[in-house]
C-alpha cells in the first residue's frame, strides 16, 4: 500500500448519514478540511462522536455519502495514511512496552524508533514495564507512541485526554500542534473545551436529530 | 511479509507468557485419551483396533475449544482496527493467525503423538501412518476452524454455535484422517487415496477458508 502524497492531504465529507443499529446519529453533514486545519468534533454522550470518528477512519460504513480521504472514497480503499486512537488502546497486556511498540513498527513498517515516541510521550521510565502494569493514562500515552510511528498524515483522536493527567493533555496539544504544523490533518473528539491548536481550528458541535 | 512475522512473533509470545493457557488443548488431548482408555477396560487387545479413532477425536476435540478466542482477543482489544488502517490485507492477516495457532495448537499434538501411540501399544506403522495423516489434515482444520470463529467474533458465548458450524466441515477430514492411518500400514505414502483425498481437502480449506475468514473479519468490524 502506498501512502497518499502530501499534495492531497485533503479530507472531504460530502452529505454523511451514520447510524448505529436503529438509532439514525448523524444526518447530512458536510465539511471538508485542508493541511493544518484542526477540527474538535463536540456533543454530548451517545451523540454519535466516536460513530462519526470510525466512519472517517474507513472503520464503519455510513448508511449514505462518502469521506474522500487523498482523494479516495475510504469505504472502498481503507487508507493507510489515517491514524486512529479509539476507546480502545489495543495494547497487549502479557507484552512490554517496547514489544507492543516493536510489533506496531513492523505492521507499519515504519523507520521510526519505538524509543524515540516512547520519548516523546513521556514513557521512556515504563519501557519494559508488561503493558497490564500501565496505568489508563500511561495506555493513553502509549497509544499516541503507536500514532507516532504510524507517521499519517490524517489523525484521529477519539477522547485522547480520557484518563490523561495536565501534563498529558499538554503532550497531546503539542504533539498535534506539531502535526498540524508539519501538514497533517487533526480530528478530535472531546469532552475538554476545545483549544486552539496550529493556524485554523474549527469546533464541529453535534446536537441530537429531530427524533430520538 | 515483515508484518506476517511480526504477528506470528507476536502470538507465540503472547501464548508463552499466557500462564500456560495455550496448553490446555494438549492437556484435553492427554486426559481424553487416558479416559477413554480407562473407559474402555484397559485391554490393549481391545483398544487397539480403536485406537485410530480415538487418537483422532482427540485432536479434533481438543482443537474445537481454541478456535473462539482466535480473533475475538484482537478484535475486542481495538488491535484489529490499527491492523485493518494499516493497510495489511486481511487475508496477510488471517494467514498469519492460522500459521501460528498451527504452531501454538497442533505441533504440540504431533510432538505428543508417540506417546500417546505409546498408551495404546501401536505398531510404529500406525505411528507413522496417525502423523502422516495429522500433518496433511491439520491445514484444513485450522482454516475451518478460522472461519467459524472468524464468523462469530462478536458473539458472547459463541462457542457452542462455533463447535456447530465448525463440525460437518471437519467430519469428511476425520473420515479419512483414521481410515488413511489405518491403511497406511501396507502402502507407501503416494498409494493411499485417504491421503490423497486429505490434500485436496486441505487446499480446498487453505482457498476458501482464509479469504472467507478475511470477508467475515471485514463485515464483523462494520
Amino acid at each position: 500500500m502506498t501512502t497518499a502524497t502530501k499534495t492531497s492531504s485533503q479530507l472531504v465529507v460530502t452529505d454523511l448519514a451514520v447510524s448505529r443499529g436503529d438509532n439514525l446519529l448523524i444526518d447530512g453533514l458536510s465539511f471538508s478540511m485542508d493541511a493544518g486545519d484542526t477540527l474538535w468534533v463536540a456533543g454530548s454522550n451517545g451523540i454519535g462522536k466516536t460513530s462519526l470518528l470510525k466512519c472517517i477512519a474507513g472503520l464503519l460504513r455510513p448508511d449514505s455519502g462518502h469521506v474522500v480521504w487523498g482523494e479516495q472514497d475510504v469505504h472502498k480503499y481503507i487508507s493507510s495514511d489515517t491514524g486512529y486512537q479509539g476507546h480502545h488502546d489495543g495494547h497487549k497486556p502479557n507484552l512490554t512496552v517496547l514489544e507492543n511498540l516493536r510489533f506496531w513498527q513492523s505492521v507499519f513498517a515504519s523507520p521510526i524508533a519505538p524509543e524515540y515516541a516512547l520519548e516523546q510521550v513521556g514513557l521512556s521510565a515504563q519501557i519494559n514495564l508488561r503493558a497490564k502494569g500501565l496505568s489508563a493514562g500511561q495506555s493513553r500515552r502509549l497509544s499516541l507512541a503507536r500514532l507516532l510511528i504510524k507517521r499519517a498524515s490524517l489523525w484521529i483522536l477519539d477522547e485522547p485526554a480520557a484518563a490523561m493527567d495536565a501534563k498529558g493533555r499538554s503532550v497531546i496539544h503539542a504533539l498535534v500542534g506539531e502535526h498540524v504544523a508539519s501538514g497533517g490533518c487533526a480530528l478530535i473528539a472531546s469532552h475538554t473545551p476545545p483549544e486552539k491548536i496550529g493556524n485554523n481550528t474549527r469546533v464541529l458541535t453535534l446536537s441530537g436529530a429531530e427524533h430520538e | 511479509m515483515n508484518s506476517i512475522g511480526g504477528l506470528i512473533v507476536r502470538d507465540i509470545r503472547i501464548a508463552l507468557r499466557s500462564g500456560g493457557a495455550w496448553l490446555l488443548g494438549l492437556v484435553f488431548f492427554a486426559v481424553f485419551l487416558s479416559m477413554s482408555a480407562i473407559a474402555l477396560g484397559g485391554e490393549f487387545k481391545t483398544l487397539r483396533p480403536l485406537a485410530p479413532a480415538l487418537i483422532w477425536l482427540a485432536v479434533v476435540f481438543s482443537l474445537l475449544f481454541s478456535f473462539e478466542h482466535l480473533f475475538s482477543d484482537d478484535a475486542e482489544d481495538g488491535s484489529l482496527e490499527h491492523i485493518k488502517l494499516s493497510g495489511m490485507s486481511m487475508n496477510a492477516y488471517v494467514l498469519a493467525k492460522v500459521c501460528a495457532h498451527w504452531l501454538l495448537a497442533i505441533l504440540p499434538l504431533i510432538i505428543a503423538l508417540p506417546l500417546a501411540v505409546l498408551l495404546f501399544d501401536l505398531p510404529t506403522d500406525i505411528l507413522l501412518g496417525l502423523f502422516v495423516s495429522m500433518v496433511i489434515a491439520s491445514p484444513a482444520l485450522v482454516c475451518y476452524g478460522a472461519f467459524s470463529g472468524a464468523c462469530l467474533v462478536g458473539f458472547k458465548g459463541g462457542g457452542f454455535l462455533l463447535v456447530l458450524l465448525t463440525i460437518p466441515l471437519v467430519i469428511p477430514v476425520l473420515i479419512f484422517s483414521v481410515s488413511g492411518a489405518v491403511s497406511f500400514q501396507n502402502a507407501s505414502l503416494f498409494q493411499v487415496l485417504e491421503f490423497q483425498a486429505l490434500a485436496g481437502i486441505s487446499l480446498i480449506a487453505a482457498a476458501i477458508g482464509i479469504p472467507a475468514a478475511a470477508a467475515a473479519l471485514n463485515t464483523v468490524m462494520e
